[in-house]
């Protein structure tokens, strides 16, 4: 059996932070909680969960400040915000920044769990994208964000100046590394591991 | 200090009462003057007060100028009646330019509607019930006293209208001759008791506007405090839910989900209450408060404000305060107004810079707080801050401190604001302690 999926939470309130590792537990996954966005980043490094619940207004690093910590760090792990008051903006902000959900307490449990797993499969799929990509040589990554625009070889050649067979076989080795045939599923990878289109001119 | 003679003040402060019956009764505009008591060497000495002034054809310092709409004057002497018709006539002739179209009349004058006799229990008897006690707890004081004294009552006319009376007095003593007189005068003060009433009504409807406005800005906030109990509960119950659903019941686990389900419940209901306590209009109950804790729960109150606005408050509070007498609701009004406004005054700063003090403490047998925040304090001329509708901020209606200095008048306190040499603004205010009994 594998072992259970990892949840962080983050709230400065002790009955929410109670509240949700039961739930959480309940549902079979295993949980800790932090009380503010500092205590989890300097847990972080040694104790990454799969997926994150964070508060937005708390003392300290508020909810939507500790996402774009957590991504200027590279770590992208999904997020979910469950907040006790929430607006528009914030929402957008949380969603702009790749959040998974954005909930307002109080939260009916299966919303929650639902979100959960959604964030989980990204997690997983991420993680698996991320080691296939980790494959790729250096000129195949140039390539790839290339690929990706949808451009056909007979451009991206131009672009890199090197010829069109040249590209051919470079394309040919992204898709069995990345296990991907079509540029639409290159696109999900790319956007998986947030990687942007070369600029195309 | 001798005393008066108290049979003379006694019935002197009467003559006063019974002559603010009379105005009541007459033209409802009235008052009347001047120096009762009849225990002094009769007449004359009484007659030389009244002509001091009538030769210097100047009134009496500080009666006249009580008397802006002056219709009727009653003289009452006090003595005879036939006395008051005298100095009536006398004052007439005397004085012209000062009582140009005023109906001048004395006690017994058969123009009245009514003939008062001047017999203490009689007068007494024409005074609100209400306020008779009061009335004549002020007479049987008069002699022990040669300051001022004032009462206002209420007298009920012949055709059941009541009418208020204030009557003020002071016990002159006639120096040499043993005896003893008050002047005084009684003023018919129903317009000014109204529009008194009138004006404590709307300072009640203001400050209840000023409490809905700043809850309306802090709903938010409340909905916070409120879905983070409700929060819990809902996560608790379908946890409990669950573990009924998977056969499972831990009865030691479903005791914990329990007791936090209602402790949740318990802390919604108390924010509910508080913001309840905050909206209900006018009832105010003074009582003992202490301070520091009535400024606490304005803190927790805005905690989740001064969190997102990224407000850091740091309490000063002194040790050991006495207790202040005060309406627990409107002291915390005026919290909530000096912490709205710093926080407004620090809105522009950096956050991590944005700081505001509170301080408490005693300063001789007052009680002290002092808001301070770090922003860029006052710039206007700083009395003008109290005025109302003045303002400095964008959408604000510049009632705060108007209402502000307004409860903390009513509670026999001052409130100051001061721009300090360090930067930043400071609004402080006093309140009497309440002395350890």
């Amino acid at each position: 059996m594998n072992p259970p999926f990892f949840i962080g939470v983050v709230d400065d309130d002790a009955g929410m932070r109670r509240a949700l590792s039961r739930l959480l537990a309940g549902a079979g996954f295993r949980v800790q909680c932090w009380a503010s966005a500092a205590e989890l980043l300097t847990d972080l490094p040694r104790n990454a969960p799969d997926c994150l619940v964070l508060e937005i207004n708390m003392p300290g690093i508020n909810g939507l400040d500790l996402q774009d910590q957590l991504a200027a760090d590279a770590c992208h792990l999904p997020v979910i915000f469950l907040t006790g008051k929430g607006d528009i903006p914030m929402a957008v902000r949380a969603i702009k920044a790749g959040a998974v959900n954005f909930f307002t307490k109080p939260v009916k449990d299966d919303d929650l769990l639902d979100a959960i797993r959604a964030a989980l499969e990204i997690s997983a799929n991420t993680r698996s994208a991320r080691g296939r990509f980790a494959a790729l040589s250096p000129r195949e990554r140039e390539v790839f964000t290339h690929v990706i625009t949808g451009k056909i070889n007979k451009q991206i050649a131009a672009d890199l100046g090197t010829s069109e067979q040249t590209i051919k076989v470079h394309r040919m080795r992204i898709t069995e590394k990345l296990g991907e045939r079509t540029v639409a599923g290159l696109v999900r990878i790319a956007d998986l591991l947030r990687i942007s289109p070369a600029d195309g001119d | 200090m001798r005393r008066f003679p108290h049979r003379v003040i006694f019935w002197a402060c009467c003559c006063l009462i019974a002559a603010g019956a009379l105005a009541a009764e007459a033209g409802r505009r009235v008052l009347l003057v001047h120096s009762f008591g009849r225990d002094f060497a009769p007449f004359s000495v009484v007659s030389v007060s009244f002509r001091t002034e009538l030769t210097r054809l100047s009134p009496p310092q500080g009666i006249l100028q009580l008397l802006p709409d002056l219709r009727h004057l009653h003289v009452v002497h006090g003595t005879a009646p036939p006395l008051d018709r005298y100095w009536a006539e006398q004052l007439r002739r005397e004085w012209p330019p000062f009582l140009d179209g005023v109906e001048i009349h004395w006690l017994g004058d058969k123009s009245l509607p009514d003939n008062h006799r001047l017999r203490p229990s009689l007068v007494l008897e024409r005074i609100h019930p209400a306020g008779r006690a009061m009335v004549r707890e002020a007479i049987d004081r008069a002699p022990l006293s040669d300051g001022d004294s004032e009462v206002e009552y209420r007298i009920e006319c012949a055709d059941g209208e009541v009418r208020w009376i204030s009557s003020r007095w002071r016990p002159d003593r006639r120096n040499g001759t043993g005896g003893a007189s008050i002047r005084g005068v009684s003023i018919d003060v129903t317009d000014r008791k109204h529009a008194e009433a009138e004006l404590a009504a709307l300072r009640e409807e203001l400050i209840h506007l000023n409490r809905a406005t700043m809850l309306g800005e802090l709903s938010g906030v409340l909905s916070h405090e409120l879905n983070q109990p409700l929060g819990a509960i809902l996560s608790n119950a379908q946890s409990g839910l669950r573990m009924l659903a998977r056969n499972e019941v831990n009865q030691a686990l479903f005791h914990e989900i329990l007791s936090d389900i209602a402790a949740e419940g318990q802390r919604a209901a108390s924010d509910i209450k508080h913001l309840r306590a905050l909206l209900q209009r006018g009832v105010t109950s003074p009582q003992p408060i202490d301070p520091n804790h009535c400024i606490d729960e304005v803190l927790a109150l805005l905690e989740t404000s001064l969190i997102e606005r990224e407000v850091e408050v740091s309490r000063q509070f002194a040790l050991n305060l006495p207790k202040v007498h005060a309406d627990p609701i409107q002291l915390q009004q005026v919290m909530l107004n000096l912490l709205g406004n710093a926080c407004e005054a620090i809105a522009n700063l950096p956050p991590g810079e944005r700081l505001i003090t509170v301080r408490t403490g005693t300063e001789a047998a007052n009680v002290s707080v002092e808001v301070r925040d770090n922003g860029k304090g006052f710039s206007a001329t700083l009395e003008d801050y109290f005025l109302p509708f003045h303002t400095t901020k964008h959408g604000g209606l510049g009632m705060g401190l108007t209402i502000c200095k307004s409860v903390i008048d009513a509670h026999h306190g001052e409130i100051t604001a001061a721009s300090p040499a360090g930067g930043g603004a400071t609004v402080r205010f006093t309140l009497p302690a309440m002395t350890l009994s």
